[in-house]
């Protein structure tokens, strides 16, 4: 398990090298990081005592469509950088028309850690407009440490298609997606099924928000007695907040996870009402299963987050389900119910908080696939059709 | 083996505006003995490629058995040793190491020496120092004759087909790393391309 605290930095242990220049070029740009890295790096160790090699673990390319999202992204990938030295390229992409310009802010960071381990991170804005937007992939690729992991966050709302996708995902070794915050997300998800198999893996922070979900459901069948019960599911419900089709996305996901992990295979699918969506699957006994998605309205919670999960069935000792219920006053904690036969369980479940830095933190400590996020994303893929 | 030209290559200054000149080659070579059976060497090169860079990789074969479990190996790479000729001279070594978790995974890491990091000094430019031995006479760094020779046996055979226009000379885009035939000359083994 990856550790779950991101530190803020702290100023006594951090040395900072900053560059800035605006109607630059790449080459320029290539040598001032050249250079403040070498600055650095000599500042490190006087005379011609031997400094500490490259300690540069991953690259993070981000792409952004605006100004205010560009410089909250720059904050974020910022706070990351003690558990992961990296060079982050931000890349704010602005209008296409007219003559091409690049606007281009570097940072270099010599971190001492609390182990006295040094670590470096390098941080580069690149504002990218004009005709140079179309070569966005090339500007990108030419400023990557060669040999490491690069993933690339797209964390516009833009939709994500092939088309966009086409060149930047040629350098890139995951795309990490934040499927909560597209304007399109079900094509966005279904986009992302359709990349998995290749070279390239993908991530959506969404499924890292679903974990204490996935994890209560997962606790509650764990033990030893319980397991039997997985074969007399018979109904799976998952209610989001929202009121389109496409807030269900995220509970279509979190449905795609219990197929893919028991078994179960739709065959059929459809529209149940206004605010829900039903699918029929069967499971490898024969069995079937009934899976409703619904939306429902909410003013604290935010829009495609999960409200309530609910999973029954029958077994040989009686009925017996369990439910998680968000508190729909938007705190951080649901209740937990389980009801065994004639017994009934309540507990007090807690949401942590789920910022974004967590979020992308975990990817970023993964390897190159969540192998559980595709098949989740694959046992999903037809019900979020049917979100279209 | 394949060549194309760069669109607008013509346009530049003093390039004759029907240029048959290539801009990028990709070729596949094999060495013909026993010591380098199965061995394939591949060789790119062009202009306006994302980043301009000079390395040679060795690239170790997979052993026919991974000692651990499929999924312990699923994101190792096979070993390799780079020589970073320029623009950043070193040295890295990748390979296999097990992710310090209580789980078996191996993943690939680096282990790299750079010039630049090594010694804090700046290396002298290529032409400088060759044209410091030129005056002191000392060859050591120069190819000899025979080897140059030797050399252009191979390349002359190639470019006599080139000048009867064989393969026919097409364009690539500008700011990739190539046209897909490239891509296809190692696919057809097996494998890819390093990307520098």
């Amino acid at each position: 398990m990856a550790p779950t605290v991101v530190l803020p930095l702290d100023p006594d242990r951090v040395r900072t090298r900053r560059w800035h220049a605006t109607n630059t070029d790449l080459q320029t740009v290539i040598d001032q990081l050249r250079r403040l890295d070498r600055e650095l790096r000599q500042h490190d160790v006087p005379g011609q005592e031997h400094p500490h090699p490259r300690n540069c673990v991953l690259n993070l390319v981000v792409t952004v469509g605006d100004q205010e999202r560009a410089e909250a992204c720059d904050r974020l990938v910022g706070h990351l950088s003690t558990m992961h030295p990296m060079r982050a390229i931000v890349v704010h992409l602005g209008s296409s028309d007219g003559r091409g310009t690049l606007d281009a802010t570097i940072a270099a960071e010599a971190h001492r850690l609390f182990s006295g381990f040094p670590v470096q991170r390098q941080q580069v804005l690149l504002k990218v407009r004009g005709a140079a937007v179309d070569h966005t992939a090339s500007l990108v690729e030419a400023l990557l440490v060669p040999d490491i992991s690069t993933f690339l966050w797209w964390s516009g709302r833009e939709h994500l298609d092939q088309e966009a996708l086409r060149d930047v995902l040629d350098f890139s070794d995951v795309l990490v997606v934040d499927s909560s915050y597209l304007e399109r997300p079900v094509d966005g998800l279904l986009n992302l099924a359709g990349l998995m198999g290749g070279r390239v893996g993908i991530a959506d922070l969404r499924w890292g928000r679903m974990r204490p979900w996935r994890e209560a459901i997962g606790q509650f069948f764990a033990p030893r007695e319980r397991r039997p019960l997985l074969a007399g599911l018979q109904q799976m419900s998952c209610e989001a907040a929202g009121v389109e089709p496409s807030s269900r996305a995220g509970a279509a996901l979190l449905a795609g996870w219990a197929s893919a992990a028991l078994g179960w295979r739709f065959v059929s699918t459809g529209t149940a009402g206004e605010s829900a969506t039903e699918g029929l699957a069967q499971a490898d006994d024969g069995r079937q299963v009934r899976v409703t998605l619904r939306s429902a309205p909410s003013e604290h919670v935010l829009e495609g987050e999960l409200l309530a999960v609910e999973m029954t069935g029958q077994s040989e000792s009686g009925p017996f389900g369990m439910s998680i219920e968000r508190d729909r006053a938007g705190g951080n904690h649901a209740a937990l119910t389980i009801t065994l036969g004639a017994e009934t369980v309540r507990q007090r479940l807690v949401l942590p908080g789920t910022e974004e830095s967590d979020l992308l933190f975990h990817v970023l400590w993964r390897s190159r696939r969540d192998q559980v996020f595709e098949s989740a994303l694959a046992g999903a893929s037809i019900l979020l059709e049917s979100l279209r | 083996m394949l060549r194309k030209q760069v669109p607008g290559y013509r346009q530049e200054p003093n390039v004759a505006p029907n240029s048959q000149t290539e801009t990028y080659a990709a070729i596949k070579c094999q060495v013909d003995n026993w010591r380098w059976a199965e061995t394939p060497f591949y060789i790119r090169t062009g202009k306006r490629l994302p980043k301009e860079v000079t390395e040679i990789r060795v690239q170790f074969k997979r052993p026919p058995h991974l000692t651990f479990g499929r999924e312990a190996v699923r994101d190792l790479e096979p070993n390799s040793i780079t020589l970073r000729i320029q623009p950043e001279e070193g040295i890295s070594l990748r390979f296999g190491a097990k992710v310090p978790t209580p789980t078996l995974t191996i993943r690939s890491v680096n282990m790299d020496f750079l010039y630049a990091s090594a010694f804090l000094l700046d290396a002298p430019d290529a032409y400088e120092r060759l044209l410091l031995d030129c005056m002191l006479g000392d060859p050591t760094l120069f190819t000899r004759s025979d080897e140059v020779e030797a050399a252009w046996a191979l390349i002359d055979g190639i470019e006599a087909d080139w000048r009867q226009g064989k393969p026919p000379l097409e364009t690539y885009p500008a700011g990739t790393w190539g046209p897909p035939g490239a891509d296809q000359l190692l696919a057809q083994d097996g494998r890819t391309w390093h990307r520098p």
